[in-house]
């Protein structure tokens, strides 16, 4: 399951919008024209200026939205309100009927849900992401691709319990190239040893530098507490050639746990591909408590996925 | 303020040297018993892990020194009080707050990657898993560490390839330069 922004999950949110029935169609397209320069629509270019209503056999037309610092304007108000959309132009007044209010939709829908719930209210444009719907269906992913993400969350929950067996937290990491299907770096949580920073992705990612010749940690010097893989070097490969990608750009991220704050923009900074984890925490900074992957303002962005198929951890979910 | 400034001066230092090396200029200091104990400065580039930033380098240093004088780490971590250049991004709020400093002090905001309210407020949030939350005094010697920034940013990051390369970075600066 995706783990989206809240603009492709939350409900429909809806403002009061003044609306008037056209008596005379003739004058459809004028309006239309004209009120574009007198009562542009400013953040709502989602809305369609004209509702068609057939069993009633009239057109509705949607004006400007109701000023919510005093109430429901008085009816002289609304008429020179009236009088002065039409200003200047060559549209009968009575063309429009007394308005009246309805809601409509505040945002241009971001799903197929939200369109059909938001033209419920009033018609909108909308302009599907053939990506964002595949992911909310539910087949983004064919159904080896999601045995394979079984497989890797499979492998970061034993490397979790490895890390339990040595009186570590519970979490594990795989980093994978998704290209080659091939791991960089297998870790655990070890932030019950010396360093309280070393946490399983903060371990993973130190792994993944190593693998390209760098890392900021002698992770080594506690193999006697801990099993770690940095998998390029230890069979002598890449560490010698010093390359990979620009830090873990195109990598995958497998855990058995969803990541708190501090290993959430660790991620960010290292540029990781994708995100993906089996369990809920309720400070976690990839769905729970912040959603980093999606922060607006931040410089990188990535795709976050929940694992909801059969349970795949023994820890429990933190909520 | 007057001790808050004389400590930033020397955490400046340590800024001045990252850029030397070709790394985002951030330095910062610890600071335990009015006494310095650990320094550090952004090593991203020269340790290929984007995690490497100046605060989490001073932390390790922290514990060398614990270690050295055989103090319990966790003591020494809830007394210290941090002087960092810049705001401490979203990682390294959360690890300051994982490791229970009480206070940090740091210079000109960081609008791009900032924990301390900018882009999220790690610093205060209610995060009871994460760690006790920490006070922060900001705005001490902005300007020189803004100066230090647009100084990197003129000249790019050579690391960074080439499509990943932000052309916007100075003007960014400049918005944050009016800001403060």
């Amino acid at each position: 399951m995706p783990v989206l922004a809240d603009i492709y999950t939350q409900p429909v949110q809806l403002a009061d919008f003044y609306v008037s029935n056209i008596t005379d169609r003739k004058f459809t397209a004028a309006l239309v024209k004209h009120l574009n320069i007198t009562a542009p629509l400013g953040s709502f270019q989602h809305l369609k200026r004209v509702r068609g209503d057939k069993s009633k056999g009239h057109r509705d037309f949607v004006m400007i939205p109701r000023d919510h610092d005093d109430s429901v304007r008085e009816s002289e108000q609304i008429n020179i309100m009236m009088t002065s959309l039409l200003k200047s132009s060559d549209i009968p007044s009575t063309t429009l009927s007394k308005p009246y209010l309805v809601k409509v939709p505040i945002c241009c829908p971001a799903t197929r849900a939200q369109y059909e719930e938001s033209s419920f209210y009033w018609p909108v444009t909308f302009h599907e992401d053939k990506r964002i719907a595949q992911m909310l269906s539910g087949t983004f992913f064919s159904k080896e691709e999601i045995q394979r993400i079984k497989n890797y969350l499979l492998e970061a929950e034993s490397l979790g319990k490895k890390a339990a067996e040595k009186g570590q937290k519970h979490y594990g990491i795989v980093v994978v190239d998704p290209d080659t299907n091939t791991i960089i770096a297998k870790g655990h949580d070890m932030c019950r040893g010396s360093n309280p920073l070393h946490h399983a992705v903060m371990v993973g990612l130190d792994l993944v530098a190593r693998s390209q010749g760098g890392g900021m940690w002698c992770l080594e010097e506690k193999s006697n507490v801990c099993e770690l893989t940095s998998c390029e070097s230890s069979n002598g490969q890449m560490a010698s050639e010093k390359s990979g990608p620009y830090l873990c750009t195109g990598y995958d991220i497998f855990l058995n746990m969803e990541p708190c704050p501090m290993c959430s923009m660790a991620l960010v900074h290292s540029r990781v591909n994708r995100v993906f984890y089996s369990t809920p925490h309720v400070d976690g900074g990839l769905g729970s408590k912040y959603k980093v992957h999606m922060q607006a303002g931040l410089n990188h962005h990535f795709d976050v996925f929940r694992w909801t198929g059969e349970v795949l951890s023994d820890i429990r979910a933190h909520h | 303020m007057e001790e808050h400034i004389n400590w930033m001066s020397k955490a400046m230092v340590y800024a001045e040297e990252a850029l030397e090396r070709g790394e985002v200029p951030v330095g910062c200091i610890f600071v335990y018993e009015d006494q310095e104990i650990a320094t550090g400065g952004n090593r991203v580039n020269e340790t290929k892990n984007a995690t490497c930033h100046a605060e989490i380098v001073a932390i390790e240093k922290v514990r060398e020194w614990c270690s050295l004088r055989k103090k319990d780490q966790q003591d020494v971590f809830r007394a210290l009080t941090l002087y960092v250049t810049v705001e401490p991004c979203v990682m390294c709020a959360g690890a300051l707050r994982q490791i229970g400093v009480p206070l940090v002090v740091y210079g000109c905001s960081n609008e791009r990657f900032g924990g301390c309210g900018s882009v999220l407020n790690i610093a205060a949030d209610q995060l009871s898993s994460l760690g006790p939350s920490f006070d922060v005094i900001k705005g001490v010697l902005a300007e020189e560490a803004v100066q230090l920034l647009k100084q990197f940013y003129k000249g790019e990051n050579p690391n960074v390839p080439e499509d990943k390369r932000k052309p916007k970075q100075i003007s960014i600066l400049n918005k944050q330069e009016t800001r403060l």
